[in-house]
Parts: structure tokens; C-alpha cells; sequence
């Protein structure tokens, strides 16, 4: 049989966790198939965000990719449910959902022809500003920047009746010092991979909406091994999403240490407040669930979640 | 044809206009209404990527698709109608190429089904490449002579690509090494330019089992990318100025300031071009159109012939540092650095390069004696006033973007309406009946051009990146180049080839991946490099045989070009000593961004 080699494009930088965990898989693909699987990783974005990567995996020069669920819902729509703002208060019941709900994603992504050789995480949204914010009152004043390149984020922030300005985030801290705008909402791990903390050093402590990854295989790639390869790649694939799922947990908390320690501060919100924040995000739930999602994934997640705080995780800490 | 010709370049001025109008439509809703309006960003971006293949098409139809041009003068004769042909028969195969790729894209894009926004699909926009590409290829074929029968000979070579592309395994058939040298000789017999890089790209993507379709994916990737529609709107600002009052106004303004100083007539031309240059990012523009202005001016000022030429000439480069520069946002783009640092980093080695010039001006001049005019403070009072709104451009822009109230492409949109308003209303030197089409219709063909080949240049940039070459460039390196100043000595030699070869833009985007991480290795601030990268590029234009400024000045003065070479030499000299400078004394760009606290 002759070798195949798999080019994986990721936004992660060279030799972060995320590549060099990559970098090992390929590493026991290579073992696993006799030599037979090659895999390329190119990292640090540099064949293009992950719309480019989603793009050049259509067109066969890349047969995989790691992307960000925002990436992924650019290519199945109902991915955008597991984005729904204060959906999800912790890992453990976020964990309860998205196992179900992946698998239905899984098989939508089939059908456009992509597989997920496994799920992981990017982490929590968190408000970063540059004067503390602590009430959705305040956010309104606000000048809220969203990135234009996912049109559905900036809706769902329009529908809770905020107002975001679209800025790129190549603008983004120019627009921070400027003035152009003053709060952005991002993962905490790319807050302080992006060096962004510094334009904006307060953090609200709300977790917004919990943002996960994926390794993307286009299907002509994965046709191109043995059943039995195929399935010793997933395999370990799988294996070490579990152990990047479990790194990133840990890293958040690294993360936020690190820029706690350079000067970020971090406002805590009460639970009287906490409660003005979830309407203000529930406020967008009507839209959401009939125009970006569909009524029945949008309830499923739903359910789903209240069947988790009812059963599975009755007497859980709720952070 | 003649109406379908009307209503193509109606709509790429059309499509360059909308592009200024929308992000100032956004700004002006903002403070009312923040979200602005749906989409509007996305549609920008993706103006950008019309404007780049109308504006070819119609550059291709006037002939002004940009090129070598060297080749012109090398074949008389008997030769000449062989020359035709295969630039015809080799720019129409690589256009077809480009085309299938465009299309192999759409395919693929179509069954992702992804939409951009209001429910449109992106493959629809995407149409316009292999469209645009067919056209452009069918254009280049009717320039070979022969008639009927030479058009069908020429356009018969497309046979080699198209079946090297449907037979998948003749990748290692032995035929890329010829195919290369062909591409390579057509190109400097004077073949578009974009034609040789996009041929070669697709060569390479070939001979690696890659796709073709590669080429399409960069092409509209880079267009639509954020931080682009700041080149199109600039220089198009950039032609509104030029072709109205501005460039005017400007030498009577610097004229009364400096015009008494001995050389300072000089001084006033090399100020000019550096402020024309700083906003339409190209030293051709500038040569091409304040040329006609600046030169009858030394020469009254009894300036030599020679002299004058060479300033000039040198003169279009200057600038190329100072904000709103293309080069610069394009570099930083390229490179993935803040663009910011590094204008501010620009700064005082433009300043740097002015100065030698001017100094060397300076000093030629004192055989003249004296200034060609006497200093009159009311006169030069008078003059400030008189060009009040010309001298407060650079504030406009600055200001917007500091101010907090524009991004860097809602300041480029910004400058356009202010030059629309200031040469068509305010100056009335131009009419909006007369001279709005054939202005923007000017730099639209321009912007296409120049965009074309950004576009084609990035399908190369992908070859080289999927291939690893910067990884296996940067080993090669590190095993036989021991010292950073030995490592510098090497870049400047090797980036003066480049600027002899490529325009700045192809430079950027296939040069600047390659030497980033060599940079990096030997421990050169990536903001220096991009000085560096620069500066030394612009040496290349001045270098013979075949600086791009020398073919422009040769054109535009008329003269021939051994001439032009004899009189750039010692500006080319003075411009070395700049890049010695610049390269081996690294606080001219350092110190400033450090005492601003970046
Ligand atoms: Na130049
Ligand atoms: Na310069």
C-alpha cells in the first residue's frame, strides 16, 4: 500500500501545547500504520484562518485541519447551539451536553463531507474592557467590538440588544487604544496568547459561552487509508483530544494567573447581577433558536442542560 | 463591443466607488446607530476582489497590464512579430490555467455551500475569477500577429498545460524544467508580469501534486482579507490629488518656503514625490505623474538634464516609508507584525533618505549659487493660506484613525471624499461630467494590475509554504552563514536581485515568507527587517538593467535607457549609503518606537 500523507493546517503557534500534542500524534499515526501515515502539521496560521484551511480542504491541498467550533459553524449552522450565550455555567454540565449534541454535528459535518477525528476545547469567553464592567447596564453604553468575518456572532449580540461594532481583528487593539471601541469578549487562553489583556486589563468574571475545537478530516483524505488504519488514527486521535481537552482546563487557570500577576484585574459579578446578565443573554434565545439554529437542536441543547441540573449534577456547585 | 467596453469600465469604477462610499456610510451611522450596516465590512472585502479582476480586465484591453517591458527594446525587426506571438500564445495558456483552477474552486466551494451574507453564496462572488482570468487570457491572445491564423497557432500552446493538467502523472514527465524557462524567457520579453509568477506558481503547485485551484483560493483570500481595501481606496485618493490642483498647489507652497535656498528648488521636487509616493504607494505613479509637472520646473531653475532626470527617477521611491505607504500596511500584513511599529519605525530612516538626496541636491546646486527665487515671508504666508486644505491631508487621515472615529480602511475611504470634494468641488479643477471616469477608470486599471499580481504572487507563496521551503531555507542557511552581520551582508545583496526583478508588491508577498523566519533565526528585530526589506527594495528599482523606475523615467522623459542609467548612478549611490545605514545601524529604527513606548 502506498503512503499517505495528511497536511493538518492549526491556528496554534509553533510549538505551543496544542502543536506539540499534534506533533506526537503524527508521530504515533506514523507507528500505528507501519510508516504508512504521514502527517504535515503547519502551524501558526500559516496556511490561512480557518475559514482559508476549511477552503483548502474542499479543494484537496489540506486533508485536515484543526478549527474552533466558530469555524466550524461556517460550515454546519446548528454548530452555532453549542454557542448560545450563558447557556452553560460549567464544565461539567457543558461536558453532559456537547457529547450528545456532537454526535448529531458529527453526522450533519459527514454529509458535507468532513469527519471529526475528535473534539476539544478552547475555553470560556470572558468580556475584556477597559473601564471595569460588571452590569449589563454598563455593556450597553458600551462600545462592544465583534469581528465581521462571523456574521452570526455580531446577530447574536444584536439580539440581546447590545451594540457591536464590527472590527477585524487585525484592528482590534489599534481600535482598543483609539477609542474605536472598548470591550471585546474572546477566550481567556487567546486574551493572553494575543497579548489583547494589555489593551483592555479588566475582565468581568462571567463566563459567556464555552468555545471548543475540533480536528477536521475532509473525507477524501480518510478514504485514502485502510479500514484499519483508519481506525488506529481515530483511535489515538481521540486520545489525544482528551488530553488536550484536559491541558487547555488547566492552562485557563495558568493563563489567568499570568496576566492577574501583569496587571489584569478581575470583577467579580453577584449573584443579583448575575441574574440581570442571563436575561440580557436570554433576550437573544427567541432569534437564535428560530433563525440561526432550528427549533429542535436549540431545545435538545436545552433539555438537555435542564435534564443535567435536575439529575446528573443535582447538588452541584453552580459555578 | 464598444457599449460592453462602456459598461465595463462603468462597473469597475462603479465597484471601486461603492467601495470608498460604504465604510463612510458606516461611520457616519455609527454615533446614531452602532451596529452599522449588516454586512458591511464583508461586502467591502469582497468589492476588492471585483476590483481587482475588472480593473485587469480593462488594464488587459489598454495594454496596461504592468510587465518588465525589456524585452521591447531588445527585438526589431524580424524578430518582433515572433516576440508577439509567444507572449500572446504563453499569457493566454497561463490565463486558461488560472481560469480551470478558478473554476475547480467554485466547484468545490458550491457543494460546501457556504454563505457570505444576505444569503448569498460565495461561490457566486467567486465567479468572477475564472471569468475574469478567461477574459484577460483571450485579450493577451489578440495581440499576436498573423491574423486569424496566428491568434489559433498562439492559442494552440494552451494544449501543453491543459493536458499536462488532465494527465496527472506526467508531473514527473521531465517537462516542468522547460516549462519553467519558457515562463521565465516570456516574462522578460515582456509578458504581463502576473502571467510569468501565476504561470510559474501553477507550475510548481503541478509538479508537487498539488491543485491548481490553490492559486484561485490564495487570490481570493488575499483580496477579501480586512486590511486590504486600504490599497485600492489610497491610491485612488492618490490619482484624484494628482490629477487636480494638489501636485500645484504643492510646489508653490514648498517653492515659496524653500525655493530661495540654494538646491532647494530640488528640495521642493524631492518633497513632493515623497508625499505623492507616502499615498499612491507606488514610485511609478509618481514618476508617471508629477514627472510632467517637476521636470519642467528644474529645468527652468536651470537644473541640468541629466541631473534632473536622475533626481526624479530616485525621487519616486523616496517616501515609500511614510504612513498611509502601501508597501508598509502590505508588508506588515504579509510578515504578521503591528503595522503601526512599524511606520513609526519608518520614520526617521525616510526622513534619513530625503536628507542624503537632498543633501546631495544641496551640494550640486552650490555651483549655481543661488536659489532661483528671492524669499518673500508675505509671498510664503500667502502661499500657506492659498493651500491650506493640500497641506492638511496627512492630517485628515491621522487624525481620523488617532481620533478614534475611523479603521484604517473607513481613513482611506475618508481620504477619498475629502479629494473628491477638494479637486471636484472645492478647486473645481475637475468636473464630475468630464473627469470622474477617466480618473478612477486610471486607477482602477492600475489597482487591478497591481492587485492581479499581489493575487498570483500569493498561489506562489502557497508552493513554497506547503512545500516547507522557508523551514528547509532557513537549515541551508544556519549551516553555512555563521554571523548576523555576515546574514545581513547576504539579505542586502539578495534583496537588491529581488528589486531588480519583482515589483515591490510580488516581493512582499514571496520574498518576505522566506526571509521572516531567517530573520528571526539570526536574531534581527522583525521590524528592522521590514525597514530593511524596504529601503533595500527601493535600491532595486534604481538598479540597472532592469530597475522598474529606470523603464518608467525612460518612458516618461523620453529618453533612452542608457541614459536614464548614467544619470541614476550617483542618486543609486547616495541610496546604497542609506541601505548600509539603515541595515548595520539598527537604532535609525529602533529608537523612535522605543521612546514612543511601543
Ligand atoms: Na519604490
Ligand atoms: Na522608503
Amino acid at each position: 500500500q502506498a503512503r499517505v500523507k495528511i497536511r493538518m493546517g492549526t491556528l496554534a503557534p509553533k510549538g505551543s501545547n496544542w502543536h506539540q500534542l499534534l506533533e506526537e500524534m503524527g508521530f504515533r499515526w506514523k507507528q500505528a500504520t507501519g510508516g504508512e501515515v504521514e502527517l504535515t502539521i503547519y502551524a501558526g496560521g500559516i496556511v490561512g484562518g480557518e475559514e482559508e484551511m476549511i477552503r483548502k480542504m474542499r479543494i484537496g491541498q489540506l486533508q485536515a485541519a484543526a478549527i474552533s467550533n466558530a469555524g466550524l459553524a461556517e460550515v454546519e449552522r446548528s454548530a452555532y447551539g453549542l454557542m448560545v450565550p450563558m447557556m452553560f455555567e460549567s464544565y461539567q454540565e457543558w461536558d453532559y451536553v456537547r457529547q450528545e449534541v456532537n454526535r448529531d454535528l458529527e453526522a450533519k459535518l459527514s454529509e458535507r463531507g468532513f469527519k471529526v477525528l475528535t473534539w476539544s476545547d478552547v475555553g470560556w469567553v470572558y468580556f475584556f474592557t477597559r473601564t471595569p464592567l460588571q452590569t449589563p447596564e454598563q455593556l450597553r453604553q458600551r462600545r462592544l467590538g465583534a469581528s465581521p468575518s462571523e456574521p452570526a456572532t455580531l446577530d447574536i449580540m444584536k439580539w440581546a440588544g447590545l451594540n457591536p461594532v464590527p472590527i477585524t481583528i487585525a484592528d482590534t487593539a489599534t481600535g482598543l487604544q483609539t477609542g474605536l471601541i472598548d470591550t471585546i469578549y474572546i477566550p481567556l487562553i487567546f486574551a493572553q496568547g494575543s497579548q489583547l489583556y494589555r489593551e483592555a486589563r479588566n475582565m468581568t468574571d462571567l463566563r459567556w459561552v464555552p468555545l471548543q475545537g475540533a480536528l477536521l478530516m475532509h473525507e477524501d483524505g480518510l478514504e485514502r487509508l485502510s479500514a484499519e488504519h483508519r481506525s488506529k488514527i481515530l483511535e489515538i486521535a481521540r486520545e489525544v483530544g482528551e488530553r488536550l481537552r484536559r491541558q487547555t482546563r488547566e492552562q485557563e487557570e495558568e493563563a489567568l494567573q499570568t496576566m492577574k500577576e501583569r496587571g489584569l484585574q478581575v470583577w467579580p459579578v453577584d449573584e443579583p447581577t448575575r441574574r440581570q446578565w442571563l436575561e440580557l443573554a436570554r433576550g437573544a434565545y427567541p432569534r437564535i433558536r428560530e433563525r440561526l439554529v432550528s427549533p429542535e437542536v436549540f431545545d435538545k441543547i436545552q433539555s438537555l442542560r435542564d435534564a443535567y441540573r435536575a439529575g446528573a449534577g443535582a447538588g452541584r456547585d453552580p459555578r | 463591443m464598444k457599449k460592453l467596453q462602456a459598461i465595463e469600465d462603468l462597473l469597475s469604477v462603479l465597484a471601486l466607488l461603492t467601495m470608498a462610499l460604504l465604510p463612510l456610510a458606516e461611520m457616519t451611522i455609527r454615533p446614531f446607530y452602532p451596529t452599522g450596516i449588516p454586512g458591511s465590512t464583508l461586502w467591502v472585502q469582497h468589492l476588492v476582489l471585483w476590483v481587482t479582476f475588472l480593473g485587469a480586465a480593462v488594464a488587459a484591453r489598454e495594454k496596461q497590464l504592468l510587465s518588465l517591458a525589456s524585452g521591447d527594446r531588445l527585438f526589431a525587426g524580424r524578430a518582433e512579430p515572433l516576440r508577439r506571438w509567444l507572449v500572446a500564445g504563453i499569457g493566454f495558456s497561463v490565463c486558461l490555467v488560472l481560469a480551470k483552477g478558478g473554476w475547480d474552486l467554485i466547484v468545490a466551494e458550491r457543494e460546501g455551500g457556504s454563505l457570505l451574507a444576505l444569503g448569498v453564496p460565495v461561490w457566486v462572488v467567486q465567479l468572477v475569477m475564472p471569468v475574469g482570468w478567461a477574459v484577460i487570457g483571450w485579450r493577451l491572445l489578440e495581440a499576436a500577429p498573423g491574423g486569424r491564423w496566428g491568434r489559433i497557432s498562439a492559442g494552440a500552446l494552451a494544449g501543453v498545460p491543459l493536458a499536462a493538467l488532465w494527465f496527472d502523472d506526467w508531473g514527473e514527465s521531465g517537462l516542468a524544467l522547460p516549462i519553467f524557462l519558457v515562463l521565465l524567457g516570456a516574462t522578460a520579453l515582456g509578458a504581463p508580469i502576473f502571467v510569468g509568477l501565476g504561470g510559474i506558481a501553477a507550475l510548481l503547485l503541478w509538479s508537487n501534486f498539488d491543485p491548481v485551484s490553490a492559486i484561485a483560493a490564495e487570490a481570493y483570500g488575499l483580496t477579501t482579507s480586512p486590511i486590504l481595501p486600504t490599497v485600492p481606496l489610497f491610491t485612488l485618493a492618490g490619482y484624484i490629488l494628482a490629477e487636480g490642483e494638489t501636485p500645484h498647489r504643492l510646489v508653490a507652497l514648498f517653492r515659496a518656503w524653500f525655493g530661495w535656498i540654494p538646491g532647494g528648488i530640488a528640495l521642493v521636487a524631492l518633497l513632493v514625490c515623497a508625499f505623492f509616493t507616502s499615498f499612491t504607494g507606488g514610485s511609478g505613479v509618481t514618476i508617471l505623474a508629477m514627472g510632467g509637472l517637476l521636470y519642467p520646473m528644474l529645468r527652468e531653475a536651470r537644473y541640468p538634464e541629466r541631473f534632473s532626470t536622475g533626481l526624479l527617477t530616485s525621487a519616486g521611491s523616496l517616501g515609500l516609508l511614510f504612513p498611509p505607504s502601501l508597501a508598509v500596511i502590505l508588508y506588515g500584513l504579509v510578515a504578521q507584525i503591528d503595522i503601526r511599529q512599524l511606520f513609526v519605525s519608518g520614520m526617521v530612516p525616510g526622513i534619513l533618505e530625503i536628507a542624503l538626496v537632498g543633501g546631495f541636491a544641496l551640494l550640486f546646486s552650490r555651483r549655481t549659487g543661488r536659489g532661483a527665487v528671492a524669499f518673500s515671508l508675505r509671498e510664503a504666508l500667502s502661499q500657506s493660506w492659498r493651500s491650506k486644505w493640500e497641506a492638511l491631508i496627512p492630517m485628515v487621515v491621522l487624525g481620523a484613525i488617532l481620533g478614534g472615529f475611523a479603521t484604517l480602511a473607513e481613513a482611506a475611504a475618508l481620504m477619498v471624499l475629502y479629494a473628491l470634494v477638494l479637486e471636484f468641488g472645492g478647486r473645481r479643477r475637475l468636473s464630475i461630467r468630464r473627469d470622474l471616469l477617466r480618473v478612477a477608470g486610471a486607477a482602477s486599471t492600475l489597482i487591478g494590475g497591481v492587485l492581479m499580481i499581489l493575487a498570483v504572487a500569493k498561489g506562489l507563496t502557497n508552493y513554497l509554504i506547503i512545500a516547507e521551503i522557508p523551514a528547509a531555507m532557513l537549515e541551508a542557511v544556519q549551516d553555512r552563514v555563521g554571523s548576523r552581520l555576515l546574514f545581513l551582508l547576504l539579505l542586502n545583496l539578495f534583496l537588491l536581485l529581488v528589486g531588480c526583478l519583482m515589483d515591490v508588491y510580488s516581493a512582499i508577498a514571496v520574498v518576505v515568507p522566506l526571509i521572516a523566519p531567517l530573520g528571526m533565526a539570526y536574531g534581527v528585530d522583525p521590524f528592522h527587517l521590514g525597514i530593511i526589506f524596504l529601503v533595500n527594495l527601493e535600491l532595486g528599482y534604481l538598479t540597472p538593467p532592469v530597475g522598474m523606475n529606470l523603464f518608467l523615467a525612460s518612458y516618461r522623459f523620453e529618453r533612452p535607457l542608457t541614459e536614464v542609467y548614467r544619470a541614476a548612478l550617483p542618486f543609486l549611490g547616495i541610496r546604497a549609503l542609506a541601505v548600509l545605514l539603515v541595515t548595520y545601524f539598527p537604532p535609525l529604527t529602533q529608537a523612535l518606537p522605543r521612546l514612543l513606548g511601543f
